[in-house]
């Protein structure tokens, strides 16, 4: 557990920051937008009136259709050169205003003071800010109205202690949730009060930028504390300690709020210099913009500084700490490189290393993240499930080993893990190539119509890395869900019935084989289709080879086909006692294609499960066996019905076989009349394959019950009358027996008892 | 107006009502303080409502803002009332700075510190406006009218605008802190508070709304009087114009643009100079009484070196230096404790159980026992925001839930009070 806090701990200097850069990036982007072009014209106007007449005219736009198919030609060879000389005229300057702007630094804030009052007059500026505060303290009124009706349910989810991961993430999201209304409300107010007053242009602009500021770092902030959660430990989503996450969401809490100013400072300035020409407040500019990136970049240092503080006392194994001061050191060492690109102004280099740059942490802190929430969930089934399985330990208690009960400690999870690791990667690849191309100037969907060498390689690279992604995906979840069940799956130990996880044993293996088979060659297929293969003729040939080979191997499809069929819907087990058409036996095995099924004599048949129709399964679940008894027509039926009874209890506590029984043995009363005789119906339900065992214990005891109970069973007897007060002589007693010889040799009615194994 | 609330509540099932304690001992010293703290600041509430009531008018003209004023203002002309008000903010100052001087520690709940700011606020920003209004009309002769402030507060004096509009929030939001700890209490609060919570925000949105359309009204009249050229040289110096909305609104009503105010240029610059020196040294006699009383503090809390350790039933245990109250210890170190009156000792939601303690506490009052008494509590029950620990180390259970509703202490206190007892008495066997 301390292991995996650690590990988070180190990685999540890097979360810390993440927002802070993003918003960095946008600042210094528009920054750079912002000096590339301040090149003021005053003839600006009249230029693009201008151009805009050249661009209509018909002949100009053939010209520049001819030229621009040439110039792609021409431009592979001398891109990489041209390119390059480009970027040292940008340094050169760039050098140039850094050095103006150096100059500058100085009286920087005061030329831009003098120029803001130009743009406004000292009245205007503190009618401005009065109105602001006007709207911000609607704005906060209305979020106070909207707190007073939420409070009590957001102190109750403060206060409730969840229990389980879901009540944790369900608590967090409405904490969360409800913070973020009362966000909506207040700027609902302050955009409706901002809206009912007229601003100048400037002004106005001012105004909304702060607006923006002040929702940004309040949407940060709810979101920080969602994860972090520093004053409550329960509903905290990350590894950290009270400490931890209280510097961590601080420092936060502090960058977000200095980029999202600086941003808004430089939008400001941007304004402002588009309102006023002029050389020197373009050097102004940079220069605060300068200080306002290296103080930015200064607090990003801190940050790192003060959060691998809080993490590295606690990490007790050096390993960790090894990786807590690597994590730490690149961050700072990203971060400079970061600055010291943007103070030189090569913008796509820069954009590309940020992206680059904060993959490979951020796909290490998902992963880690991933984990955690896992173990998490992990360990509260394992401690809510150790009240369940005591019960079912005990009857298992002579066959699991106690030491190996330890170690397969239930984990319903497992299965996801991968993929949900896989899924972020994903997720995070996927983002950062789309920010690559949008960075290049790429246009996602407009790539085939691009004839060059450079896109055609980036198409193709997209696509690749797309088709290898998702089967990698698809991968990843069917192999560990097929390689779980198979782990899980136990081989029945001899003389017990196999469980329904049997038939999964043989099948899986052969899932696994043709997912990676079809997965290969479907991306194999799509890597050559987008590299520009046709791949018509490859398809159309395995068609006819497919037909080939399902015609000659019609039957061996139809056997493969039908087992799996048969394997799914679970209509024999190894080790079942099964009826196919006459042929009868215990399965002993199934291969690809065929059945083997032992009779109990010792016979085996192979059945194709092609040839298979109808099976009955004389395995599963139960097994009811009636038993007759002829009793005479004097026996006392209630004696009879007590001392079946008596030994139905009996049965039920015999240690071999007593807890097969699902109903007890019983009598049914009489069942039919008969010449001679009453028919005693007896049964008993159990378990299939103990039956035999049983009724021979019970025809056993039932027979020596009724003898001791002078009930004698019915014999077959024919009575002879002889209407006659004389003795017999022999003769005539031959002659009697003679006529009632038809009588007794007539054939006995019933049929013999079923086979049995 | 107390006594009738009282009253009233003596009605209900008198034994269930918070108020009926202070009732009772209001002769005692600690209970009639609070109780006149209330008075007074009920008294201002009313004042600054009517004012922005008034205010609110704004939004449909200036002219009907002007001559809805002598309604809103009728009855705080009337004499006794007048003296009411100015009697109400001398009390309710001074109380405000004996609390300061008696509160154990700065570090307290987000709404008691905004409490505490805004009330340290509200001199400073209240000085200037006080004082140019009464001195402006008995020395220069002005009549206060709104007129004359929406001019100067938008066009000749912005500042003074802008610490106008925080004046008004500042005040509006301490008013309604007070206000609304005091009514969370009563048993009708749960019912109409839903109704009152959105009447706290329009009033002072609709005031502030109405000040900015009535001073933009200000300035559209302003600037087309300048455009007329009748006003060429607009370049007083920022007091001096003070004399320029009279000629305004002279204007504005039709008179001749070039009426003149009775006083001589010369005196008038004398008289407004005499002004700003009063309002200066308003200004440092406010911040030296502060900084006294915090002087004073501070001695009285020198000598609380020593920590106290607190173990809570629930297994949390917090370490801090003594001074503060367990309650306030409780909410410095973000354990949740319920006090519905903040710490006033009115409510009792806040009672814990001492189960052992090698710690001094301070004996219980008048007001913690009768407090305790009502509720039926057993000897070892004391109110978490009366009791200062000593050093050592203190065992307690918080009797009460920390998310604990007004309206819950009302229908089911005694229920509550007996299943306390019993499982004290089930702690104790």
């Amino acid at each position: 557990m301390i292991g995996v806090a650690l590990k988070a701990g180190a990685v999540s200097l890097l979360r810390v920051l993440f927002m802070g850069i993003l918003l960095l990036n946008a600042s210094l982007t528009m920054a750079a937008v912002e000096v590339n072009q301040q090149v003021y014209d005053p003839d600006a106007n009249r230029q693009i009136a201008e151009f805009k007449r050249l661009l209509s005219d018909p002949n100009i736009q053939q010209w520049l259709l001819q030229s621009s198919v040439t110039e792609a030609s021409e431009n592979d060879a001398e891109g990489l050169k041209d390119n390059f000389s480009l970027l040292l005229t940008q340094i050169r300057v760039r050098k140039e205003y850094l050095f103006a702007a150096w100059e500058q630094i100085a009286e920087a804030p005061e030329l831009i003071v003098e120029n803001w009052q130009l743009q406004m007059s000292a009245t205007e500026s503190l009618r401005a800010v009065t109105y602001m505060l006007i709207f911000l303290f609607v704005g906060a009124g209305l979020e106070w109205l909207y707190a007073q009706y939420t409070r009590h349910r957001l102190l109750g989810l403060e206060l409730q202690k969840p229990g389980t991961l879901q009540q944790k993430i369900r608590s967090a999201v409405l904490r969360a949730l409800i913070t973020l209304g009362g966000l909506l409300f207040f700027a609902c107010g302050s955009i409706g009060v901002f809206l009912s007053f007229s601003w100048e242009p400037l002004v106005e602009y001012l105004v909304l930028e702060m607006l923006i500021v002040i929702l940004m770092v309040r949407v940060g902030i709810t979101i920080s504390r969602f994860f972090l959660a520093p004053r409550l430990k329960e509903l905290r989503l990350v590894p950290f300690s009270d400490a931890q996450a209280e510097v961590v969401h601080r420092w936060a809490s502090i960058l977000i709020f200095l980029a999202t100013l600086n941003t808004a400072n430089t939008n400001i300035f941007d304004r402002l210099l588009a309102n006023i020409p002029g050389e020197g407040l373009i050097h102004s500019a940079l220069s605060l913009s300068l200080m306002h990136h290296l103080l930015l970049l200064a607090a990003a240092q801190i940050a790192i500084y003060q959060t691998y503080q809080v993490f590295i006392p606690v990490s007790h194994s050096a390993k960790k700490r090894v990786a807590g001061k690597f994590w730490a050191a690149y961050l700072s060492i990203f971060l400079i490189v970061i600055y010291l690109l943007w103070v030189l102004d090569i913008t796509l280099l820069r954009q590309s290393l940020i992206i680059v740059g904060l993959l490979i942490p951020l796909t290490h802190l998902f992963r880690v993240w991933v984990d955690y929430l896992f173990d998490q969930a992990e360990h509260e089934f394992q401690t809510s499930a150790a009240f369940i399985v005591p019960a079912e330990a005990t009857e298992n208690a002579e066959l699991v080993d106690p030491k190996e009960s330890l170690d397969n400690k239930p984990r319903p999870y497992d299965n996801y893990r991968p993929i949900a690791r896989r899924l972020t990667r994903f997720v995070l690849v996927v983002l950062a190539i789309m920010s690559l191309m949008i960075v290049w100037g790429f246009n996602i969907f407009n790539l085939s119509s691009s004839p060059t060498i450079a896109d055609k390689l980036f198409e193709v690279g997209i696509d690749v890395i797309a088709a290898l992604l998702i089967a990698d995906l698809i991968w990843v979840w069917a192999k560990t869900y097929i390689d779980k069940r198979l782990a899980d799956y136990q081989p029945p130990e001899d003389g017990h019935a196999p469980g329904p996880e049997a038939r999964m044993a043989t099948l899986l293996p052969l899932l696994r084989t043709i997912l990676i088979v079809t997965l290969v060659s479907m991306v194999s297929f799509s890597i050559l289709a987008s590299l520009g293969f046709n791949i018509g003729p490859l398809l159309a040939g395995a068609g006819v080879i497919g037909l080939a080979i399902g015609f000659g191997a019609q039957t061996l499809v139809k056997d493969v086909v039908s087992g799996i069929f048969y394997l799914i819907d679970d209509a024999f087990r190894v080790g079942e006692y099964i009826e196919v058409g006459d042929l009868r036996g215990t399965v002993e095995s199934m291969s690809v294609r065929s059945l083997i099924v032992r009779h109990h004599r010792g016979a085996v048949h192979t059945i194709p499960f092609g040839e298979l129709k109808a099976i009955t399964n004389h395995s599963r679940d139960w097994v009811i066996m009636k038993l007759e008894f002829r009793i005479p027509f004097d026996t006392n039926m209630k004696q009879v019905k007590k001392l079946i009874k008596k030994i139905g209890a009996e049965l039920l506590e015999n240690a071999d076989f007593g807890h097969s029984f699902i109903e007890p043995l019983k009598s049914q009363g009489v069942r039919r009349m008969e010449e001679f005789n009453m028919v005693l119906g007896v049964k008993f339900m159990t378990r299939p394959g103990e039956q035999w065992v049983i009724r021979r214990e019970a025809y056993h005891r039932i027979r020596d019950s009724f003898e001791a109970n002078g009930i004698h069973m019915a014999e077959r007897n024919v009575k002879v009358e002889v209407l006659s007060d004389m003795p017999l002589n022999e003769k005539i007693k031959q002659a009697v027996m003679g006529a009632a010889q038809a009588a007794i040799e007539q054939p006995v009615a019933k049929g013999p008892v079923p086979d049995e194994p | 107006m107390y006594i009738v609330l009282s009253k009233t509540l003596h009605q209900h099932n008198s034994s269930k009502s918070c108020e009926l304690v202070e009732f009772h001992n209001n002769s005692q010293g600690n209970t009639m303080i609070r109780s006149l703290s209330i008075v007074s600041g009920l008294i201002i509430f009313l004042f600054v409502t009517t004012h922005l009531l008034n205010l609110s008018l704004g939004i449909f003209s200036i002219e009907l803002l002007e001559q809805s004023r002598p309604y809103f203002f009728a009855i705080w002309g009337i004499l006794p009332f007048e003296l009411a008000l100015i009697l109400s903010f001398i009390i309710h100052t001074s109380l405000g700075l004996r609390a300061l001087y008696l509160r154990n520690t700065l570090r307290m709940s987000s709404q008691d510190r905004v409490q505490l700011i805004s009330s340290l606020l509200i001199i400073p920003l209240l000085i200037p406006h006080i004082i140019a209004i009464k001195m402006g009309e008995n020395l220069l002769g002005l009549e206060p009218n709104f007129i004359d402030f929406l001019t100067i507060m938008w066009i000749d004096l912005p500042l003074e605008g802008l610490r106008q509009v925080l004046l008004l929030m500042v005040v509006w939001v301490h008013g309604c802190i007070g206000l609304i700890t005091w009514l969370r209490l009563k048993s009708w609060w749960a019912g109409a508070a839903p109704f009152m919570y959105p009447l706290a925000v329009a009033i002072p949105t609709f005031a502030l709304l109405g000040f900015v359309e009535a001073g933009r009204d200000a300035v559209d009249r302003y600037n087309a009087v300048q455009a007329q050229g009748q006003y060429s040289s607009y370049n007083y110096s920022v007091n001096e114009s003070a004399t320029y909305p009279k000629t305004l609104q002279a204007d504005s009503t039709g008179q001749s643009a070039t009426a003149k105010v009775e006083l001589s240029a010369e005196q008038m610059g004398e008289r407004v100079a005499q002004i700003e020196s009063v309002v200066r040294s308003a200004f440092i006699g406010y911040f030296a009484l502060l900084l006294l009383v915090m002087l004073a503090r501070y001695i009285r809390l020198r000598k609380n070196r020593d920590w106290v350790e607190i173990h809570y039933a629930d297994g949390v245990v917090i370490k801090s230096k003594i001074g503060p109250t367990l309650l306030e210890l409780s909410i410095s170190n973000d354990v949740p404790h319920a006090n519905l009156c903040h710490g006033k000792g009115r409510c009792g939601t806040c009672r814990v159980r001492i189960i052992k303690s090698d710690s001094t506490l301070s004996p219980a009052a008048d007001l913690e026992l009768a407090m305790l008494k009502r509720l039926n509590s057993t000897a070892d029950t004391r109110l978490a925001c009366q009791v200062e620990p000593g050093a050592g180390v203190i065992h307690l259970e918080r009797l009460l839930k920390a998310d604990v509703l007004p309206q819950d202490l009302h229908s089911s206190a005694q229920e509550k009070d007996k299943s306390a007892t019993q499982s004290h008495s089930e702690a104790s066997t």
